[in-house]
């Protein structure tokens, strides 16, 4: 995966580069707006990063100059400004996910997969199927070995986010904003969460054999496909 | 500022009160005037019926004799431009001699007036007195001469023409005050209601400024030229707006550049204890280094917390639309009870129906973190309850617990950053509470928190919205 990410703090942009690349990830650096703009429509990325303060401007201007050339890469805000009220602004200046300042990489890197994955993602699919699991969208229903699961609505959505997101990481923070329904900086700790997903895994996992659900300490889960 | 509550309008009217005394003064002045009027008027026409009575008495006494007191007595009856009474009697009230000698039946008794006791009882001088004419009483002024052979004689003027003059004066002085009193009314209570009008102009637009519903605080009040008092009043209140309006923009302003400059630096820093760690020489480098990102974690989210309070009083009311609260806490409910479950409690929702004017995402943070408290304190085997609904009072959010409460002095308390309440002992980071005040606040709502004996009960109060209520 290429990753444009606009931000005017090198030794910042220098370190994720550089702690990106092992896990596969190449990652360009442009400093300021006009040089975000001119490298994103230049070459093609899969994501663009881009910072809010930078020293031309507000970096969400170079998504609006890249819409009006018809580049259509997905972007992740990556700032400081993390309060509720300028993620619901980024969002609605345009960018597919908004990330505070600091950042865990681990959860860089997911939402980074993340909205490459649903950036190609097939537009309406019916069901996804994960090994003897299916994921009905529709019909909000779900079914392993041929067995229908008993999910609340939460759970469903639960699944479907982690079936979405299959083999990649979903984190904590991800689930709240996702799975709720609430727009990001909703931060009410991490154990809401957890006895969520336990409460899925109870359904999902422990009448059968093979264990899809993982559990990533700190960071988050992941639902694995099965291994033939 | 302004009264922040169009409900808040004023049940008595400092206008109403300014008419009605200004009114009583008005008619006051004129009963009293015209009183005044009557009083002196009467007093003059009684000091002049007192100089002519004195004056004819005068002239009679000049005539010592009972029989010329007799004749001028009886000339002066005849001549029509000399409108006195008279009355010439013998100490007991009879027909004098020199009348009786006269061999004229006709002009006993002398005089036009009767013999009254009380003119037979008085001495000498001066005498009121009421004489009969047909079925009325008549009251007169007079002076009473006793002549040297004993004969009495009495000069009055009737004051008939005084008292009606009096009485007209009298009757004009109250229907003046009255009349006087009536316009008056009329007069302020226009004056009151023009005056009121721009005074409720006024209140309806710091209504809509404190509301913030359009990012008013942008809005200003008109000021006319050249302006009056309430101009003036107007030029004051903007300028307020003004400084408001300052204050509130330097306070995001200070929010946004804290949070970069604050920030910035600490990104750097996780992203080096994140590298460190993923090359620790050690697992207790290794550990130890995950602890430290523990405290980023913590102190950033504290940090946030806090920005996202001070953000919340420094903003207005854009963005808000109508929001079923019922909605919002069945949603937040249904992710909380899996945590309210571990805690062997049941998360018990009666969700009414419960509509407000506000930001969906903010009161799910706010119902969030009152279920997050709840289940922190719930005792095993007790019941966390949420309920929305509606009563006389306007929309309602409360959640209860059956966990240890806050005690009354302690209440108020409890919405300050960091105090050392329920909250911080249990493992709560202390903001929780001072981020629903914030949010409250900002909606314009209230939140209290009362015993649920046993128990905490957070009481939420909202106003009914507008278009729905």
């Amino acid at each position: 995966m290429r990753v444009l990410m606009v931000e005017d703090d090198a030794t910042l942009a220098n370190d994720v580069a550089s702690a990106l690349r092992p896990r596969g990830i190449e990652v360009d650096v442009a400093e300021t707006v006009a040089d975000g703009v001119v490298k994103a429509a230049a070459a093609s990325y899969d994501v663009l990063v881009l910072d809010r303060m930078l020293p031309d401007g507000e970096g969400l201007d170079v998504l609006i100059e890249l819409r009006r050339l018809e580049v259509l890469t997905p972007a992740l805000a990556l700032s400081a400004l993390a309060e509720t009220a300028h993620k619901v602004e980024g969002l609605e200046r345009g960018v597919d996910d908004y990330l505070g300042k600091p950042f865990a990489l681990s959860e860089l890197e997911a939402r980074l997969r993340a909205v490459h994955r649903r950036a190609n993602a097939q537009p309406h699919p019916e069901v996804l199927v994960i090994g003897d699991l299916e994921v009905w969208l529709k019909s909000e229903t779900a079914a392993r070995g041929g067995q229908p699961l008993r999910l609340t609505s939460n759970e469903f959505k639960l699944l479907r986010l982690l079936a979405e997101h299959v083999d990649d990481v979903v984190t904590r923070a991800m689930i709240l904003e996702r799975v709720l329904g609430y727009r990001p900086g909703f931060d009410p700790g991490s154990t809401v969460v957890d006895v969520n997903v336990s409460r899925l895994r109870k359904k999902l996992d422990q009448p059968f054999e093979a264990k899809m659900l993982e559990t990533l300490p700190r960071t988050g889960y992941v639902l694995r496909r099965p291994t033939i | 500022m302004c009264s922040a509550d169009p409900r808040s309008e004023p049940r008595r009217s400092a206008f109403t009160r300014l008419a009605v005394v200004l009114s009583l003064i008005i008619g006051g002045f004129i009963l009293s005037s015209a009183t005044a009027l009557y009083v002196v008027a009467s007093r003059a026409l009684e000091a002049e019926a007192r100089a002519l009575v004195a004056q004819e008495s005068r002239r009679l006494e000049r005539f010592k004799a009972p029989v010329d007191v007799l004749d001028q007595v009886l000339r002066a009856r005849r001549a029509p431009d000399r409108p006195l009474l008279y009355a010439f009697v013998t100490p007991e009230g009879a027909c004098p001699d020199v009348a009786m000698a006269r061999n004229d039946m006709r002009i006993c008794p002398v005089g036009n007036l009767p013999a009254t006791p009380e003119l037979l009882a008085a001495t000498a001088g001066w005498i009121a007195f009421d004489y009969p004419s047909g079925a009325a009483l008549i009251p007169a002024l007079g002076r009473i001469t006793v002549l040297p052979s004993g004969e009495r004689l009495l000069v009055a003027r009737s004051l008939a023409a005084v008292r009606d003059a009096s009485e007209r004066l009298l009757v004009l002085a109250v229907a003046g005050g009255a009349v006087g009193f009536v316009l008056a009314v009329i007069v302020a209570a226009t004056a009151s209601r023009l005056l009121l009008r721009r005074l409720q102009a006024i209140n309806r637009f710091c209504d809509d400024v404190g509301h913030g519903d359009q990012g008013e605080l942008g809005r200003r009040l008109p000021i006319r030229v050249p302006p009056d008092e309430f101009d003036s009043l107007n030029t004051h209140l903007n300028a307020m707006l003004d400084r408001i309006a300052q204050l509130m923009a330097n306070a995001r302003q200070f929010a946004d550049v804290t949070a970069h400059e604050l920030k910035t630096p600490l990104a750097r820093l996780r992203l080096r204890l994140e590298r460190a760690q993923a090359a620790a020489p050690s697992a207790e480098a290794a550990d130890a280094l995950a602890d430290a990102l523990v405290e980023i974690d913590l102190s950033n989210h504290l940090v946030r917390t806090f920005l996202e309070i001070s953000r919340q009083a420094a903003s207005d009311r854009r963005g808000f639309t109508t929001v079923d609260l019922a909605a919002v806490a069945t949603d937040t409910a249904q992710l909380y009870e899996p945590l309210v479950d571990t805690a062997d409690a049941e998360l018990v929702v009666d969700a009414g129906p419960a509509t407000v004017i506000g930001e969906a995402s903010l009161l799910g943070q706010v119902v969030a973190n009152l279920l997050d408290n709840a289940s922190r304190h719930a005792p095993p085997g007790s019941a966390v309850r949420l309920a929305t609904g509606r009563s006389a009072a306007g929309v309602f959010l409360t959640v209860e617990d059956r966990g240890p409460g806050i005690p009354p002095a302690d209440r108020e308390r409890a919405f300050e950053p960091f105090v050392a309440g329920v909250a911080s002992t249990t493992g709560g980071h202390g903001l929780g509470l001072a981020f629903v005040r914030a949010v409250v606040d900002r909606h314009g709502f209230t939140v209290r928190l009362e015993d649920a004996e046993p128990g905490l009960r957070v009481v939420i109060q909202a106003p009914i919205p507008e278009a729905t209520g």
